[in-house]
């Protein structure tokens, strides 16, 4: 169990807040590229860390990432004009009395003041940047003096035919989400059937030894960037088959691969204290996605799911009892009665209550990875609010991890025999049973 | 065939994931009585058992393994239901194997705790691997307190 206090220094993530200044260290997904597919496109409304924005794309094809709210009488700039004319300069006009900002949150025009006034060169909004590295526009919230080089995760490094990104919001607080990434002792009860019959999953030698071993052993060990989470099961003849998660902090997961089917993880991003986007990706570091492939994603498979039509919100939510099958639970088809991995854990995640009280939980050995990850957090918020010192992650070199799945003799080493097949390294496949 | 029955209070449905319902939660913590065994391994783990021992737990015994006397572990794992290793060193390999096989017969869970502190760790995580459910490599004291507090020892 977990005192009040750490849970809520933990859990809070807003400005001000000790993880809210541990999140603002590092770049952080925002919202999909898709969302300001071209100059000009609508604004969107962002919420992050507590904090409301907007988000757009100028006619030049700048983005921005800027307050949500209208320095003049705090009217939302959803309602803006993205101005596109030939004779305009870019930027986003207010809706209600004509005030216009560029990319940067600088006010650029006040329409009410003379044609030679200066006084909008004294207004400006706050602003963010916003940068698109893969499929995603990143933002860095914290002081432009402490920005760090762009993300270097391989997932939004390789080429884009090699990659797929999808975002779903969770209506939890965002560490119940991604203690479920760390927390590897669910999978074989919580998603066995997916193991059996999802298309991106499906297949793999892995599935045997994971559906023949439920009771397996779990390794944690620090990383540069977090931590390694190895769990192990029994293989053939004395050996052992070891699945291995990397969590770089904050909330970067990668799933250990299944066969040749793509590579996946997870990116926790808070919005509030009680919602989440889990930005989730399929790579593979050597060859394309097969439109089979990127269709099952798009379908819902694997780790994606399916959507309420023209929203981010999963189909199966809290309205409809995540679509609760008891049929298909009696049958065995799956576990929880809930389709699909992403809604089994999000159904699960959210049924704790917007900020699960951990002080009530009964924590066994196997959850040592997440005990060891809350501790590391409250380590690195602690340290820079006291110390100013640099988190864990921030660094690019921490990023370039992978996921391993393999099968290794009894007496070996995971962290030794794998050291290669845990970085990221272009060009080489991943490793994987 | 009995028909389905929708739900109609709040709470009848996921929707009592709300944090207003959250508050009817029953407060009082589940019952949870662990019985656990920490025992030190070596002699540097000694030191750090001796440290443990001196805070507030619950149903929990400080030991240092004594492999001069057959008889110690049985008396002391008869009522455990837990027991954690701490290595801080090479040389406890036969002793972790003799607990690690004893609590697998009397169906205790085990957990590992290396204290990585400026020794080359392998061989010890080598010897407690195959004993230990859950084996936790660190250079950080503290976890030893945070995995016991937080598995109720």
């Amino acid at each position: 169990m977990l005192k009040r206090e750490i849970n809520e220094l933990l859990t809070r993530t807003g400005p001000g807040t000790a993880m809210g200044d541990l999140f603002r260290q590092y770049w952080i997904p925002a919202l999909l590229a898709e969302e300001l597919p071209e100059p000009g496109s609508p604004p969107v409304r962002v919420k992050l860390l507590s904090e409301r924005l907007i988000a757009f794309r100028d006619k030049d094809g700048r983005y921005g990432l800027i307050d949500e709210f209208c320095a003049h009488r705090g009217a939302s700039m959803w309602f803006g004009n993205n101005e596109m004319g030939d004779n305009e300069s870019p930027g986003l006009r207010c809706a209600y009395h004509g005030w216009k900002y560029d990319v940067t949150g600088q006010c650029i025009e006040v329409p009410s003041e003379p044609d030679n006034s200066t006084f909008c060169q004294k207004v400006k909004l706050t602003s963010y940047p916003l940068v698109k590295v893969g499929d995603v526009l990143w933002t860095h919230m914290g002081d432009p003096v402490n920005q760090p080089d762009l993300p270097e995760f391989e997932w939004v490094r390789v080429p884009g035919e090699q990659t797929y990104t999808s975002k779903r919001w969770q209506e939890s607080n965002w560490l119940q989400a991604l203690e479920g990434g760390i927390d590897s002792s669910h999978v074989s009860w919580l998603h066995n059937a997916g193991l059996k019959n999802d298309p991106l999953f499906k297949g793999s030698k892995g599935n045997e030894y994971n559906l023949n071993d439920m009771r397996p052993f779990f390794e944690v060990v620090d990383s540069d960037g977090g931590l390694f989470v190895a769990v192990r099961r029994n293989a053939e003849q004395g050996r052992y088959y070891w699945r291995i998660t990397p969590w770089v902090m904050p909330s970067f997961t990668m799933v250990p691969p299944r066969g040749d089917h793509p590579v996946h993880g997870h990116f926790w991003v808070p919005i509030d204290d009680e919602n989440c986007w889990v930005f989730t990706f399929d790579y593979l570091p050597v060859r394309a996605l097969t439109e089979a492939e990127r269709q099952a994603m798009k379908d819902g498979h694997g780790v994606h799911n399916e959507y309420v039509p023209g929203t981010y919100r999963p189909l199966q939510n809290k309205d409809n009892d995540y679509m609760m099958d008891r049929a298909a639970q009696r049958r065995g088809e799956t576990f929880s009665g809930v389709k699909g991995i992403a809604m089994q854990d999000a159904s699960l995640q959210e049924s704790m209550g917007p900020i699960v009280d951990r002080s009530k939980e009964r924590l066994v050995s196997a959850d040592s990875g997440i005990i060891k990850a809350r501790r590391k957090l409250v380590n690195a918020a602690l340290a820079l609010r006291d110390e100013g010192a640099e988190p864990p992650g921030v660094r690019t070199a921490h990023q370039r991890v992978r996921s391993v799945a393999t099968v290794l003799p009894a007496d070996a080493s995971f962290l030794e025999a794998c050291r290669e097949g845990l970085t990221a390294i272009p060009g080489v496949p991943q490793v994987s049973v | 065939m009995a028909a389905t029955r929708q739900p109609t209070l709040l709470q009848s449905c996921a929707w009592a994931a709300t944090a207003k319902e959250l508050a009817y939660r029953i407060d009082a913590p589940p019952k949870h009585v662990r019985t656990s065994r920490v025992i030190a391994l070596d002699q540097g783990a000694a030191a750090v058992v001796a440290e443990l021992a001196t805070m507030p737990w619950h149903d929990t015994k400080f030991l240092v393994a004594d492999a001069a006397e057959p008889d110690w572990l049985a008396d002391e794992l008869r009522d455990a239901d837990f027991v954690m290793m701490i290595a801080t060193a090479n040389d406890g390999a036969a002793t972790a194997s003799t607990i690690g096989r004893e609590c697998a017969r009397r169906g205790i869970t085990t957990a590992g705790i290396v204290l990585g502190l400026g020794f080359d760790s392998d061989e010890a995580v080598a010897a407690l691997r195959p004993h230990a459910r859950v084996l936790l490599v660190t250079r950080d004291r503290r976890d030893v307190v945070e995995v016991l507090s937080e598995v109720g020892a």
